[in-house]
């Protein structure tokens, strides 16, 4: 039996949803360190466990915290299917940080060209974790200054972040994944942040 | 071997593959999830013997 039949239909929701992203959490993602596989009850959809690498054993997969503007920044997925029975989403992220500092201009460098899980945090208090299966990298975007004019102009770092994976962004509740006991051994938030001025 | 109460009902994703935990799985998936999730496995408890009634 295919593992695709649905079981429920699905009624009007009554507003109450708002739309954007307000931060996102980068966990720098190579062989031996990112989570390989996350379960999900099937009918819920609630993240009941992730799983990391296991060789060399484990530690707690450590995610890095980036603040974005307010209104700016979105998640985008994008469903592609092919006659074949293929399908693909494309889990795109548009993200600005404004500011530029020296700080920054050395540090961005990295997120700029690594590739990366993500728990994404959006407007409605949501987290969603992406990039598991194949990473999420830099596709483009603006370093600092991207054609600034007027004093009001947008100063900052603005960047798009894609991947393309089998499943969509799974959905980790409105529970903070890194206090949540069922995670608590899997992944971790490092504290370390900068937001200091250009000197 | 059985998969722990609470993971029955989930589905695992990795790569492409979902892999559904029900309380009965074919014996490939039992051997897979053996070498790769035996964090989601328990030992089966043994079964209770009926004692014998003595009069």
């Amino acid at each position: 039996m295919a593992n695709c039949l649905i079981s429920s239909g699905r009624g009007h929701f009554c507003q109450g949803q708002v739309g954007g992203i307000k931060t996102i959490f980068l966990a720098n993602w190579y062989s031996a360190n990112k989570i390989i596989s996350v379960t999900a009850a099937a009918d819920t959809g609630i993240v009941t466990a992730l799983t990391q690498v296991t060789t060399p054993a484990p530690t707690q997969l450590q995610f890095f915290q980036f603040d974005l503007d307010r209104q700016t920044s979105s998640l985008n997925q994008t469903i592609t299917t092919g006659g074949g029975g293929a399908i693909n989403y494309e889990q795109a992220l548009d993200v600005h940080m404004s500011h530029d500092s020296q700080e920054s201009w050395a540090r961005m460098q990295n997120v700029t060209e690594g590739v990366f899980q993500v728990i994404i945090l959006d407007n409605n208090g949501v987290y969603y974790l992406a990039g598991v299966d194949n990473g999420i990298s830099v596709t483009g975007g603006t370093y600092a200054h991207g054609g600034d004019v007027a004093f009001t102009d947008y100063v900052g770092y603005i960047m798009q972040m894609v991947g393309s994976e089998p499943f969509p962004a799974f959905n980790l509740s409105t529970v903070d994944p890194f206090t949540n006991a069922l995670f608590s051994t899997e992944i971790g938030l490092n504290v370390a942040t900068y937001n200091d001025p250009q000197l | 071997m059985r998969i722990k109460k609470e993971f029955i009902g989930s589905t695992i994703h990795k790569g492409r593959v979902k892999i559904q935990l029900r309380e009965v799985v074919t014996e490939a998936t039992m051997e897979r999830l053996k070498a790769e999730f035996p964090q989601f496995l328990e030992e089966d408890k043994p079964k209770k013997k009926k004692k014998d009634v003595t009069s």
